[in-house]
């Protein structure tokens, strides 16, 4: 039968767990009915995710950049072959778009709760027993992890964490993922909605985890691009608005690389979208707040895309307190910079006065 | 027995691992301070860190010693119940899950960051060097004192 070896690899692992915590006690009769309910709870969770092939992988924290980085290493750990044939586990319908963007195609989206539930089923029964993966250093639920604590130190960075402390490998490489080809919907786009190719930028002002620049700061930076001759697009989802002067936009995950490659150019605060674009033939200017400490450093020291890895053409700049104006400059400044050594068969655009 | 109260750190020593364990007890006084706790409670399965205590600090007022298989079901147990952290835990890798291990020697991490700031939470984080007086033989002792 196809679904026995999980079922007698459960049963295995819940019999063991009974027979440490349970007959030893079995006088209480509350534990008893507590752990009964919870075994049943977890034995539905174990059939929905378990892999009959192989190891199941789970994506435990739903961060955008957490998912890329650990998908990317993963793919590149267990090699192409095995990558269609692998289960991975991820929180959320965004998180599952972005491991598709690997070549994983046997993805299970669950609740945060539910992939709680399997952190602490796994941290009861064994992740080795039940064959799960965490693609985490430390699971949100576990409670008990301690890698976060270690950020920053002997300058342990984002991508070390994942390397070292996921994979033990510490010269694991990250796999580029491929983007799908929609180059002439994307021209539509732009042309319907009086964009300039390659001379458009997308500014991405909102993030989940890191600081974020005040929205007024922004509105001055669009002005800015908008006097000089860009056209700017929005990153923003339906529960934000465009920054005043620009377009929103929200397009898939995998329609990103054209999306930007076409643009030219992206401005944004610090998060998960930037290690997604970090690939990408455009000026990428990265925004990171200094008031913010990760572990014994600041973001940029934890997260810089160049020091991860993932590019080494990123323009990083570090914001600090109340300078808004000055970190305003600055961009502009960096993005004429960027001008003048990529774009050398046309006169640079002045963007600083 | 000295009973736990809200101002009580209970910290659960698993591991027969001299390094790992001198660094627990040299830490825990800055631990207790930092997590703004007066005194602790050490659970343990070895023997040598129940001799050595009181050479580190005044302020643990209990070491319970229990067997290797309940320390291994207090941690399983742990893992079952849907509530904050009640204890910590000197180790690199247990309860099942952590990891951390995985990250010493790492860019030249060493086992006393790796337990002062990655189990206790140190940060900032200043090395303490100190020296022990101990003029006895018991051999368990010395096997955590050789740390120093």
């Amino acid at each position: 039968m196809a679904g026995e070896p999980v079922k007698i690899q459960f049963r295995y692992r819940v019999i063991g767990f009974l027979k440490d915590l349970m007959i030893k006690d079995s006088s209480n009769f509350i534990q008893h009915v507590y752990f009964k309910i919870k075994l049943s709870m977890w034995w539905k969770l174990y059939q929905k995710i378990a892999n009959e092939d192989g190891t199941t992988y789970i994506c435990p924290y739903k961060g955008t950049g957490d998912v890329y980085v650990a998908s990317g290493l993963l793919a590149s750990q267990i090699g192409e072959d095995r990558v269609k044939a692998s289960r991975i586990c991820v929180i959320g319908g965004g998180s599952k778009k972005i491991v598709k963007l690997f070549g994983f195609e046997d993805v299970v989206s669950l609740e945060q709760k539910e992939m709680d539930d399997v952190v602490r089923m796994c941290t009861a029964l064994g992740f080795d027993a039940l064959d799960i993966f965490a693609l985490h250093a430390d699971p949100p639920s576990s409670k008990m992890g301690i890698s976060d604590h270690m950020r920053n130190y002997n300058g342990i960075n984002f991508m070390d964490f994942f390397t070292s402390g996921v994979f033990n490998n510490e010269s694991l490489r990250f796999k580029k993922p491929s983007f799908d080809d929609c180059r002439d919907d994307i021209a539509k786009f732009f042309e319907d909605n009086g964009l300039i190719p390659g001379k458009t930028v997308v500014v991405a002002p909102y993030v989940n985890t890191l600081g974020e620049l005040p929205v007024w700061v922004w509105i001055e930076i669009v002005d800015e691009f908008r006097k000089r001759g860009f056209t700017v697009c929005t990153n923003c989802d339906d529960k934000h608005w465009p920054i005043f002067g620009s377009i929103g936009i929200n397009p898939p995950y995998s329609e990103l690389k054209d999306f930007f490659e076409y643009a030219g150019y992206f401005v944004g605060s610090r998060s998960g979208l930037c290690d997604i674009i970090s690939s990408f033939d455009i000026c990428k200017v990265i925004v990171y707040s200094s008031d913010e400490y990760w572990g014994c450093g600041e973001i940029i020291d934890f997260f810089s895309m160049n020091d991860m890895g993932l590019c080494d053409d990123a323009i990083e700049i570090v914001h600090k307190g109340i300078d808004f104006l000055e970190t305003k400059d600055k961009i502009l400044k960096r993005v004429q910079e960027w001008e003048k050594t990529h774009r050398t068969s046309e006169a640079p655009v002045d963007l600083v006065r | 027995m000295q009973s736990y109260t809200p101002d009580t750190e209970i910290v659960v020593f698993p591991e027969n691992d001299s390094k790992m364990n001198y660094y627990g007890l040299l830490y825990l006084d800055e631990r207790l301070v930092r997590n703004l706790k007066k005194d602790a409670i050490i659970v343990t399965c070895i023997p040598g860190v129940m001799k050595s205590v009181s050479l580190f600090t005044q302020k643990v007022k209990d070491v319970i010693m229990v067997s290797e298989g309940e320390i291994r079901d207090l941690l399983c147990l742990y893992g079952v119940i849907d509530t904050p952290s009640p204890f910590i835990v000197v180790s690199l890798d247990s309860p099942e899950g952590r990891h951390a291990d995985r990250l010493l020697d790492v860019k030249e991490l060493t086992m006393e960051q790796m337990v002062a700031i990655g189990v206790y939470f140190i940060i900032p984080f200043r090395p303490i060097l100190r020296r022990f007086d101990y003029d006895g033989e018991d051999p368990e002792v010395l096997d955590i004192l050789k740390e120093a």
